[in-house]
């Protein structure tokens, strides 16, 4: 079977956006809407089914356009949805940070699957929400929407009566990530557990050979534990397919259990537990019906410094994680006045107030990715190039839309240099640059980071690459299999992507061909 | 001549890739996992769970230039995944076993 995939295009010169939920400071959570009708784990869109109409924050579209395609992935419509919001041009964060996502959502109810598509406004706090509307070539039949259920935004989260601390965080510094993700900051000092989240125990006759990773931060008013439970009945290994995979579901001593189940579509999918900021994903492997699989003890936010509940700026401490699983593993402390580092990605915060953090204060960040200029892109044009000088640089993203569940080993080479008759002949060459970074494959500096912007020909030029780029080759050869071409990292948070890619050409002092039509391949494992 | 995979199911029905997606095989209910060749087959039985895939390759951004260059069929031991592959161009095969945890 065919997978169909796609190619899209970025300026070089784009940039993630973070904000603190329009004007927000940080504080309050998303107001949201859940499609809660079964929209199955492919999707269909065409000409009659392809509008969206929202109102965000009772700001009403107009409607977005999406993509249309048969048996679509939904983590790419979740993807295509959040796109087309901020593609509104509406310069305001609601919309601009607005973030639909695929995930196994915490409603009550009876649902048997419960992964559904989740729109979240960009702003945080009670004027927060999200409307899904009926209107002309309606979507909500085809993304599960016909039934809904919605809430607004609340002033202080996780339970909360009140934030101690009186007053805000702002952001600075640059986001460095490639796509969307939402940052949850909790005052604490992590003196029970990074993040507040134990070890996970695995249950006795728990088979499970693969990797259960925790993530995300907790923060709660009492400590909760969870006990997860497996189910093979319908299969025994992820990527199967609705209805063939195995499934999840947990008991909470903090009146957060989930009596339905979860089906684990993907590997090395973030999967939400409970209500409080516990996440898990699993690598490939077979499961085994089993209860408990798992049990993880999840604490309360007690302290922010020793074992002081409050603290002053420059003492109180901070925790962590994005909803992508960028974690902090230690306590970072807060500095009077200045800025002090939030994940990996190269944002600071500063807290900005008059009194004391108090443990379990949380905040949030919300930033956008960079915005693609380009889909289904046929060819690269590199422009006018003069010899012996190099080209701009063109960046792509490759994705699998529909036809598959998972990607992997994704390569990327030279297919033909067409008429240039100067590549690797030994005499002043034209050379095929190439650079890749993303959310597979981070650079080192920052530690996370997955796009950088405005790179320029110096940074492909060599074969060792900047810190802010995972690898680069100064001069592709042409090459016909997969074992010859370069990696790329492939990731499965936001459909079936490829890591970004930079290309640009330095035309020889001799080379004379002229509108040369060079091919690339890229090569890639898919099931 | 057929190429591609073939599930038998426990109740005796006969799934093929050219009429369904992996995904809609029931994982739960397959007794032999197939793939054929131009005349050539491979048969897996009695596993604890299996799998396909496929190696593929695109010119970007031209969509009749996708070609499938390698298919596979598979089981899961232990942390391993235990892999059949044949070359799409040439019937050449292999096997591969992987650890599914990296080591």
């Amino acid at each position: 079977m065919a997978a169909i995939t796609r190619w899209v295009q970025y300026d070089i010169t784009a940039s993630g956006i973070p904000d603190d939920g329009r004007g927000a400071g940080c504080k309050g959570t998303r107001g949201y809407s859940i499609g809660t009708a079964d929209p199955g784990d492919t999707i269909d869109i065409g000409p009659t089914t392809n509008r969206l109409h929202l109102a965000m924050d009772g700001d009403s579209g107009p409607y977005i356009t999406l993509y249309s395609g048969s048996d679509l992935d939904p983590r790419f419509v979740a993807r295509d949805i959040t796109e087309k919001m901020h593609n509104l041009a509406k310069a305001d964060a609601r919309w601009d940070q607005a973030i639909c996502t695929w995930e196994n959502v915490t409603i009550t109810g009876s649902y048997t699957k419960r992964n559904r598509f989740v729109i979240r406004s960009g702003t945080l706090g009670s004027a927060s929400s999200v409307t899904v509307v009926s209107g002309t070539n309606d979507a909500r039949g085809a993304l599960g929407f016909i039934t809904k259920s919605e809430a607004g935004g609340v002033a202080t989260p996780d339970g909360k009566a009140a934030y101690g601390f009186n007053g805000t965080v702002v952001i600075s510094g640059t986001y460095y990530g490639f796509f969307d993700e939402v940052y949850k900051i909790v005052a604490c000092n992590g003196d029970d557990a990074a993040n507040n989240i134990g070890a996970a125990g695995i249950g006795g006759s728990n088979t499970y050979v693969g990797t259960m990773n925790t993530g995300g931060i907790f923060n709660h008013t009492s400590d909760i534990q969870y006990v997860i439970e497996i189910d093979v009945t319908n299969g025994s290994t992820m990527g199967g397919g609705t209805g063939n995979v195995p499934r999840m579901r947990w008991a909470s001593d903090g009146g957060d259990g989930q009596t339905d189940w979860t089906e684990l579509l993907y590997p090395d999918y973030w999967y939400k537990v409970g209500s409080y900021g516990l996440m898990v994903k699993f690598t490939d492997a077979v499961f085994n019906t089993v209860d408990p699989a798992w049990t993880i003890q999840c604490y309360k936010p007690d302290h922010v410094e020793g074992s002081n509940a409050n603290a002053a700026l420059g003492t109180a401490q901070y925790m962590w994680s994005s909803d992508r699983g960028d974690d902090s593993t230690s306590a970072v402390t807060t500095v009077s006045g200045g800025y002090t580092a939030l994940g990996t990605r190269g944002l600071y915060i500063k807290f900005d107030g008059t009194n004391n953090l108090y443990a379990g204060d949380c905040y949030y960040v919300i930033c956008s990715a960079p915005k693609p200029s380009s889909y289904n892109i046929t060819s690269l044009n590199y422009g006018n190039v003069t010899v012996s000088t190099e080209s701009s640089l063109k960046s792509v993203m490759f994705e699998v839309e529909s036809g598959a569940t998972q990607v992997s080993t994704v390569k990327f080479g030279l297919q033909s240099h067409g008429t240039f008759s100067h590549h690797n002949a030994g005499n002043s060459d034209t050379k095929f640059r190439f650079g890749t970074v993303g959310p597979a494959n981070n650079g080192t500096s920052p530690a996370g980071v997955e796009w950088y912007t405005n790179l320029t020909a110096a940074d492909i030029d060599n074969d060792v690459p900047p810190l802010y780029l995972y690898a680069t080759e100064d001069n592709l050869g042409v090459v016909a299999t997969a074992d010859a071409s370069e990696v790329v990292g492939n990731y499965p948070l936001k459909g079936m992507t490829s890591d970004p890619m930079w290309l640009n050409i330095l035309l020889g002092s001799s080379e004379t061909g002229a509108n040369s039509t060079i091919n690339y391949r890229l090569y890639f494992d898919y099931s | 001549m057929r190429r591609g995979w073939e599930v038998e199911l426990f109740n005796g029905v006969i799934l093929r890739e050219s009429d369904l997606e992996w995904r809609k095989v029931p994982k739960n209910q397959i007794v032999r996992l197939s793939l054929f060749y131009d005349g050539r087959q491979w048969d897996l039985m009695d596993k604890e769970a299996y799998f396909v895939k496929y190696r593929a390759s695109v010119v970007p951004g031209i969509a009749d230039s996708f070609r499938i260059e390698r298919r596979t069929i598979g089981f899961y031991e232990g942390s391993n995944k235990v892999c059949y592959h044949v070359e799409e161009d040439s019937g050449k095969f292999s096997m591969e076993v992987i650890d599914t945890n990296g080591r």
